[in-house]
């Protein structure tokens, strides 16, 4: 028992980037119910702020949820837990419990500090139904984040499609009542079906691989010698795959099915401040999308300046021509990964509603995050996790609502100064990781280990 | 080609012993000489042979060999593997001989201690044993 | 031919054995490597001080330490990863940390843990490895997968640790380095491989320009092989000669007299001492058999010396 409570706690807390996220989380979610109420003094024709905070609480979720899943799926995998008895067991009580927290904690919150006019019993706003559908949603978004990093290759892409067309038809999930019965309910049923499914599984499987593991299959063996060239020698070294192309199809990957959960977490939000009707917005869609670029690049070159350790005797060049070959490696996977999400993130301005929010300054902003971006990455010697990106992320999505609160033309060209700005840091960016290359000092940036040892004190106990 | 070369165990190498290597091969060539496991002229296995029997270093046993050949036990021959030196009454003096079989002793005063016997009945069996050899 | 090992240089109370640091015997040519004054400090953590080595080509140098006391850290400032905070290294002559190209392709390397990439199958890897080095014997790592047993058809991130630690050996093994440098090589070895491994490294270290420096906490295969040992202390040299001389120079002696000991025993080079009444073992250093004599007639004591294997040795020199 005691286990299962550590487990559960564990698993929003365990590193200090989530511990950092929950306290986001909760304070944001807070501020918005805060704005929701009439004694606030919001604008009244549109009041962006529950929009922004949510959006932005939402995002933090979002990401808590996935990291959480994504450590359950880690620690199963590894062989000590395996051999420790029921430990499995232990773990979904674990994270059951955990969404069971995260929803009475929500609930609370809303009861404490939401609008004060009782509610019907079921739906948003009365404890009752605040605390099903959070904990519904939470519980199917952990399976689904199981089942796309998951055990098949074809529930992973089944479940994207779904996830695709549910986003399309989100007026689904706006009414009170979804299939005859009240919303509340289906979405609590929902979850609880999805999870039993899925525990079933886990419980039973031989021993659940390591997420993402049965992805990259690729071809069988090769027979035959292999011809491979010097340049794609050095490349494959930097990056840790054999090809760029296939790294930035894996980030491409990714920054689609973000995109696609930020819409779906857009509707569930869109039910939970059910009270305000405000036009369709896929502007907060969009920002992942400018934003996809920004974090594919900073982990591309991250990777590519871990691994240049890798060169420094087998390639034979120096450190600076070394730097070179990382630098152009990463500008090259920007225009790659660049080309096809800003494109398509242009698109989508030009034809999805976004409710009149400016989206051409985030989108410039964006791109001229990149170089920062990179060079940040090229760095970023240490950390497989770089925080930086929280910084990245905060500016892309400031950006977005920055349109939104400047209101007067002079404001708004100086609001155009930003972009200037994020190209200087660029280039002061640049300036520091040649720097930093030229002497850099590998015996201070030793690789980490893969396993967890933390996930040994969840399950023993 | 009457005399092939001996098989390369003829001596037991123990790396991890606090006699080094080259010592210990040393010891044995001096032992089979003197027991006459390894008449005049007979050869030794090569470096090769040997480091790569045990595999252990070529460097020390070459060292064994290069410190035999100076002490005038084994020689050199051009091409071929090296071979036992003709017998030469040992020249060393009397006290230098007896010292080279003192640790030995030692041991063996140790043992007879521990297993209570005399001096007497010690020396009698080594003169039993010396009466055998020949 | 005897060699100049340093016997008796240790001070007393001192409990490192100092044996040559610099071999003034076989001068082929210029070191391989040479390490002056070297010191490494990492956030005020000192991780090693005062390296003053040389390796002569055609030695095969094996390097002795607990975990933690500094080894990774000292290759890592010889093949340049890492620059000293004092002092120099040179490889081939030339400034670690700014080694040409040339250079480079003269040294291989088999890091500790492993730096294959996961999703690659070991033909792939190898393949890499041939296309950055122009000279490539394939003929050679054709035989020792074979020999071996690599595995290549398999993705290297399902191979077991013994399977990889081959095909990084193989790697390094390519190009036929003139130095070839390996972070606890065998570490994951089961006997037979490890055989075959000290097999291959025999054969290498035939040829006089080539030159092998091991780091291993597998004492045994060090005996076997090394003709050289460094043993490193908390970031210090306790020791960097011949393993013979080491053998010779440190032995454990017992000595039995009639009363008790004295606390205070005036005797050069003790590293530890044990008391059991009338009995007091020693294990000293600088030994030399004239010794023996002497204190059995200084103290009127029966004297027993004992020689320590490397692993006793390594024992002592960290009680």
């Amino acid at each position: 028992m005691k286990a299962v409570l550590r487990s559960a706690l564990q698993f929003y807390t365990r590193t200090r980037l989530q511990r950092w996220l929950l306290a986001g989380a909760l304070l944001l979610f807070a501020a918005q119910l805060l704005t929701t109420r009439p004694a606030c003094p919001c604008p009244r024709s549109f009041n962006p702020w529950p929009f922004l905070l949510g959006g932005l609480a939402g995002a933090a979720a979002a990401l808590l949820t996935a990291a959480s899943a994504w450590d359950l799926r880690r620690i199963s995998a590894l062989r000590t837990v395996f051999l420790i008895p029921h430990s499995r067991l232990k773990l979904a009580g674990g994270m059951f419990l955990a969404q069971l927290l995260a929803a009475a904690v929500g609930a609370g919150l809303v009861m404490l500090l939401g609008d004060a006019r009782p509610p019907s019993p079921l739906s948003w706003g009365s404890a009752r139904g605040t605390f099903e559908m959070l904990f519904g949603i939470a519980l199917f978004l952990v399976v689904l984040l199981q089942v796309i990093t998951g055990p098949s290759r074809i529930l992973s892409m089944g479940s994207l499609v779904l996830m695709a067309l549910l986003s399309l038809r989100t007026d689904l999930l706006m009414k009170p009542e979804i299939l005859g019965a009240p919303k509340a309910h289906v979405l609590a049923l929902a979850g609880i079906l999805a999870w039993l499914l899925f525990t079933a599984w886990y419980v039973r499987a031989w021993r659940p691989r390591a997420p993402f593991l049965t992805w990259s299959r690729g071809r069988a063996s090769a027979d035959g010698p292999i011809e491979v060239s010097r340049q794609k020698a050095i490349r494959a070294f930097l990056l840790g795959q054999p090809s760029l192309l296939r790294v930035c199809r894996q980030q491409l990957t990714i920054w689609m099915i973000y995109h696609l959960v930020v819409i779906a977490m857009m509707a569930a939000m869109k039910l939970l401040i059910a009270r305000h009707t405000f036009p369709a917005n896929y502007s907060m869609a969009i920002i992942v999308l400018l934003y996809g670029p920004i974090v594919g690049v900073n982990v591309i070159a991250g990777t590519a300046a871990r691994s240049s350790r890798r060169l420094w005797l087998r390639g034979g060049e120096p450190r600076n021509v070394l730097y070179a070959t990382a630098e152009r490696l990463a500008w090259q996977s920007l225009a790659l990964m660049g080309v096809p999400l800003f494109g398509v993130a242009l698109l989508e301005v030009r034809f999805l509603p976004h409710a009149g929010i400016d989206m051409l300054f985030p989108l410039v902003m964006c791109v001229t995050l990149t170089p920062a971006a990179l060079y940040l990455g090229l760095l970023n010697f240490r950390r497989r996790l770089d925080v930086s990106f929280l910084a990245l992320y905060i500016i892309a999505v400031g950006a977005l609502f920055a349109g939104l609160f400047v209101e007067s033309p002079r404001g708004r060209q100086l609001l155009w100064i930003a972009p200037l700005v994020l190209l200087a840091m660029g280039g002061v960016l640049r300036a520091l990781a040649r720097r930093r290359w030229y002497g850099i000092d590998w015996l201070r940036f030793r690789a980490e280990r893969a396993t967890s040892l933390s996930g040994l004190r969840i399950a023993r106990s | 080609m009457d005399r092939g070369p001996p098989p390369p165990r003829i001596f037991i190498l123990e790396p991890a012993s606090g006699v080094p290597i080259y010592r210990q091969l040393m010891d044995q060539v001096r032992r089979l000489v003197a027991s006459g496991h390894l008449a005049p002229g007979a050869e030794l296995p090569s470096v090769r042979e040997v480091a790569s029997e045990y595999t252990v270093n070529p460097t020390t046993i070459s060292k064994a060999y290069g410190l035999l050949e100076l002490e005038g036990l084994v020689q050199r021959n051009r091409g071929k593997p090296m071979t036992i030196a003709p017998l030469r009454r040992n020249q060393q003096a009397l006290a230098q001989r007896l010292r080279q079989v003192e640790a030995q002793v030692d041991s063996l005063v140790l043992a007879a201690r521990q297993l209570d016997l005399e001096a007497a009945e010690l020396i009698a069996l080594i003169e039993q044993k010396m009466q055998e050899e020949t | 031919m005897m060699d100049s090992g340093n016997a008796g240089g240790a001070p007393a109370n001192n409990p490192s054995v100092k044996g040559p640091s610099v071999d003034g015997s076989a001068a082929n040519g210029s070191p391989v490597i040479s390490l002056r004054d070297v010191g490494k400090v990492i956030g005020g953590k000192t991780i090693l001080s005062d390296i003053s080595v040389d390796i002569e080509p055609g030695s095969i140098v094996g390097l002795l330490g607990k975990n933690g006391a500094g080894k990774t850290s000292l290759i890592d400032v010889m093949l340049g990863f890492s620059p000293p905070s004092s002092g120099s290294s040179r490889v081939f002559g030339e400034n670690s940390f700014e080694l040409p190209a040339a250079a480079k392709r003269r040294i291989g390397f088999v890091p500790q843990q492993d730096e294959l990439l996961d999703s690659l199958t070991g033909a792939q890897q190898l393949a890499l490895n041939a296309a950055l080095h122009p000279a490539w014997d394939q003929a050679l790592i054709a035989r020792l997968i074979g020999e071996w047993e690599v595995p290549l058809d398999r993705r290297i991130q399902v191979l077991s640790g013994g399977e990889r630690q081959k095909l990084a050996t193989l790697l390094a093994l390519g190009h036929e380095p003139d130095l070839l440098v390996l972070d606890e090589p065998a570490s994951s070895l089961d006997p037979v491989a490890r055989r075959q491994f000290l097999r291959e490294l025999l054969d290498i270290a035939e040829s006089p320009t080539r030159t092998v420096l091991f780091s291993t906490h597998i004492v045994s295969d060090l005996e076997r092989v090394a003709s050289k040992v460094w043993i490193i202390r908390d970031g210090r040299l306790a020791w960097a000669g011949d393993l013979d001389t080491l053998k010779e120079s440190v032995v454990r002696v017992t000595l039995l007299a009639r009363d008790a000991w004295p606390s205070q025993l005036d005797i050069d080079g003790v590293i530890s001492r044990r008391d059991e009444g009338r009995r007091v073992q020693l294990v000293l250093t600088g030994w030399r058999e004239e010794r023996q004599r002497e204190m059995a007639e200084r103290w009127g004591a029966e004297v027993s010396v004992e020689r320590l294997g490397l692993e006793e040795i390594f024992l002592e020199l960290h009680s």
